[in-house]
């Protein structure tokens, strides 16, 4: 049944950022990091709970292929990541869905596996979403090489160098996931069965879990290789190097609808953002501690971002737009006379919005979040849901048209009449299910599309509700037209969520899908964004993150904006 | 008992059968309704394909309607077909849902809502069930006149009067019933030893994953109607990464 919930004018208090102004496409599709993204609160909770890692089995032969297992050990439970590597033809490298075979593929495993559950992962994990697979799996994934930095790894490693960390900072990763995919996905556990364990209780947290994991075992495994090729002369990778290795990714489509499917955790999330920095912006003088770390952080943006290169025109422009906007960042806070003033930190976050591309001025929340976990951090605790949509039948059509006037006027104003409008649409393919995005007039399967119009559709609501003059109750229309109870059943329920709509038309035909992306990504923590095209990106994950052997407290809570490791480690 | 097609997450549940409905010819909205209903089953440790198959079919084979008329009668609601069709049961599920949602804080126990000539009656049950309301008990008369009901209640608990699983068992239209009961209900002499389903199946189902058989085809072909042919171009241009990467 349904909550009692909030009204929005609650949720939204004074000092937050509006959701008009948060919840656009173009700010969106500028997020940043920030210490409340879950790959942070993840390594807070492990060095916190001294979780213990423990690789299980390594077999593993001279090429790098093989099975292993490596666990960790949580306060109450341990998972495993089971990973399998095979030989794989170059040509058959792709990062699409439709794709057939990968160089790793793994679950994490609940518990510790016994060789029988092994074998029959070793049937069926390397087969990925043609595999079947059981509750006890959380989380299927699999990862391509970079064969480039492999190879280059793994060769100076074994001749007793380290390597060229220019061409390390260049890829950033040894492996790349292709997808992860967790809840429930090709016969792995519901979230369900994990959602009340105090680790598992956050977005996303076993599928970082994973990741993090795997990045562990990526470091391992190039330093297998070289110590079998090289013998003695070989040597481990410097531990500022290994640190500085993320895991790469290659997120497409797929994750674009995830957002719009599940618009009060989305609005969860976004909460949990504006709040923190809303509690930040309302203090009004700050700590020698918290003026140390900010000084401490902003040179690490500078140096991070200038790092930061990519191939794609648009993106490459908004990052030398960001550097600039960290200069004048700079500047203003090298002047002694800006100090002095009360509410240093909403001045920052002012000036910021007067001066900065919305690049410049997300990044700046990012710092602006970094050094006061102890007023921020308990928010990551609130950013997860059950809430599903609720359709409220008794409510009449006049007040369910004030709903649309009140919150979908963003909505209202698309003309969708134009075909312009609705160009776009979303479907899944006949092959392998993958997500792809069509051009309604061109391509075939626009009758077939994912409900995910959600502007479109409550402009046909409002549409239809001016033309019935009697004033019936929603059970009853809904009875008579159907095809509208789920956009009725949304509507009604995100009202009580400000935050939870995307306030933008995801089927105009200049629709850009990666801010969609870029935002959920963010969420997840993830840095250097390299855009490939308006459908797909690429971005590092964990880069700069401690490893688990020695993650120390400070360590854990200090990762935000990696850079390359100083000359003196290479 | 043969092994089943497949077994599936209660999530898959949710994706393949809400989508199978639409494929079957259901609006999106009540296409959720029914992958919610799909999931009560398969949360009592049932083959949800089963159950749900052959309300599909009678929408897909326009045996039965989604047009229906809703009457008050004094404390009876009544909801009718339109047409000479048997009602959906697919329609009238979420009918009654609406029906309980708005008369929730009506405390005239009296009311009670009539479907009539509803093709699949035990999937107003499973309609009900999900909804995880208070107590109601949904009960139908068969064509040789016997008696069946199912009693529901919240946190997944719910009664049947048969002791079978048995699908055949409910076949055929028939007039259904719904009436709110006291929750003391549940442990009445009426109920008492009846085949009982609990938060524990569900529980278990997450341990060991829905086990679906015969009629998993069935599902799978109304879900497949959902999915767009690949052509060469949507295959090039329709997703993200390039078909060869080695970086």
């Amino acid at each position: 049944m349904k909550e009692i919930m909030p009204e929005s004018n609650n949720v939204v208090s004074t000092g937050m950022r509006s959701p008009e102004k948060v919840m656009r496409l173009s700010r969106m599709g500028s997020s940043f990091q920030t210490r409340l993204s879950f790959m942070r609160s993840l390594t807070r909770r492990i060095s916190r709970e001294k979780w213990r890692f423990e690789k299980i089995r390594f077999d593993i032969d001279k090429d790098g292929y093989g099975v292993s297992v490596y666990a960790v050990h949580t306060p109450e439970r341990t998972y495993s990541l089971v990973t399998f590597t095979n030989a794989i033809d170059p040509e058959m490298r792709t990062d699409r869905v439709v794709a057939e075979v990968w160089d790793a593929t793994f679950n994490l495993f609940d518990g510790v596996p016994t060789d029988s559950d092994i074998k029959r992962l070793s049937l069926n994990t390397p087969k990925q979403e043609a595999g079947r697979f059981s509750p006890s799996e959380l989380v299927l994934a699999r990862a391509n090489k970079s064969l480039r930095l492999f190879e280059h790894v793994a060769s100076r490693l074994s001749e007793g160098k380290q390597p060229d960390v220019e061409l390390l900072a260049s890829v950033g990763y040894l492996m790349r996931t292709t997808a992860v995919y967790g809840s429930g996905k090709f016969g792995c556990a519901d979230r369900e069965k994990i959602a009340k364990r105090p680790e598992t209780r956050g977005a996303f947290q076993v599928e970082l879990l994973t990741v993090y994991l795997f990045r562990w075992f990526t470091i391992e495994l190039v330093e297998h290789v070289a110590k079998l090729r090289g013998g003695r002369k070989a040597v481990s990778l410097n531990p500022e190097i290994s640190k500085y290795l993320g895991i790469g990714n290659a997120t497409g489509l797929g994750m674009a609808p995830f957002l719009i499917k599940h618009p009060v955790l989305i609005h969860n999330w976004v909460l949990a953002l504006e709040t923190a920095l809303s509690r930040v912006i309302a203090l009004e003088s700050y700590t020698p501690e918290t003026l140390s770390l900010f000084s401490k952080n902003l040179p690490r943006a500078i140096q991070h971002i200038a790092e930061w290169n990519v191939e794609d025109q648009l993106q490459t422009a908004r990052i030398l737009k960001t550097r600039e906007d960290l200069k004048l960042l700079a500047n203003w806070f090298a002047d002694e006379e800006n100090l002095k003033q009360p509410f240093l930190w909403e001045r920052i976050l002012r000036f910021a919005e007067s001066n900065f591309s919305l690049e410049g001025q997300e990044l700046t929340v990012s710092l602006l979040l970094e050094p006061h976990g102890e007023l921020v951090d308990d928010l990551a605790d609130e950013m997860q849901t059950s809430t599903e949509t609720e359709l409220e039948p008794s409510m009449s059509l006049t007040e369910l048209n004030d709903l649309l006037q009140k919150s979908f006027s963003w909505a209202l104003e698309i003309d969708f009449e134009d075909p312009e409008k609705q160009r776009r649409f979303w479907y899944y393919s006949e092959e392998k299910l993958e997500p792809r995005f069509g051009d309604r007039y061109a391509d075939p399967g626009a009758e077939k599309e994912m409900p995910l119009a959600v502007g479109r559709d409550v402009y046909l609501l409002s549409k239809k509700i001016k033309s019935i003059s009697a004033d019936i109750s929603v059970g009853a229309f809904v009875q008579k037209y159907p095809e509208f109870r789920h956009i009725i059943r949304r509507v009604q329920t995100v009202v009580r969520f400000p935050y939870a709509e995307i306030r933008d038309n995801i089927l105009d035909a200049e629709m850009r899908p990666i801010d969609l992306l870029r935002f959920k990504l963010a969420f997840f923590g993830a840095s250097k964004f390299d855009p490939k095209s308006e459908l797909w990106t690429r971005i590092t994950l964990f880069q700069g993150a401690p490893l688990p052997v020695g993650l120390s407290k400070s360590e854990a809570e200090e990762w935000a904006f990696p850079f390359i490791p100083a000359q003196e480690v290479r | 008992m043969n092994s089943p097609e497949i077994v599936l997450s209660f999530n898959e549940v949710m994706f393949y059968f809400s989508r199978a409905a639409v494929g079957a010819g259901l609006p999106y909205g009540l296409a959720e309704e029914f992958g919610r209903s799909s999931i009560w089953i398969a949360a009592g440790g049932l083959d949800p394909a089963e159950f749900t198959s052959n309300a599909l079919k009678s929408l897909d084979e326009a045996q039965s309607s989604l047009s229906a008329s809703q009457t008050e009668n004094g404390a009876e609601t009544v909801l009718t077909c339109s047409g000479e069709k048997t009602l959906s049961s697919l329609l009238a599920g979420p009918s009654v849902c609406d029906w309980i949602s708005a008369k929730d804080n009506d405390s005239n126990e009296n009311q009670h809502f009539s479907a009539k000539n509803v093709d699949h009656p035990f999937m107003l049950a499973a309609a009900v069930g999900s909804f995880n309301s208070r107590s109601w008990e949904i009960s139908w008369h068969d064509s040789r006149g016997t008696l069946y009901a199912v009693l529901t209640a919240e946190h997944g608990n719910w009664k049947t009067s048969w002791d079978s699983a048995d699908i055949s068992l409910m076949s055929g239209a028939a007039d259904v019933t719904i009436r709110s009961v006291e929750r003391s209900f549940f442990n009445a002499d009426k109920w008492n030893g009846k085949k009982s389903y609990s938060e524990k199946n569900r529980e278990r189902v997450l341990e060991t994953g829905v086990q679906v058989y015969e009629a998993w085809p069935i599902i799978h072909s109304f879900f497949s109607r959902c999915l767009v042919p690949s052509t060469d171009e949507s295959r090039k241009s329709g997703a993200g990464a390039g078909l060869v990467e080695t970086d």
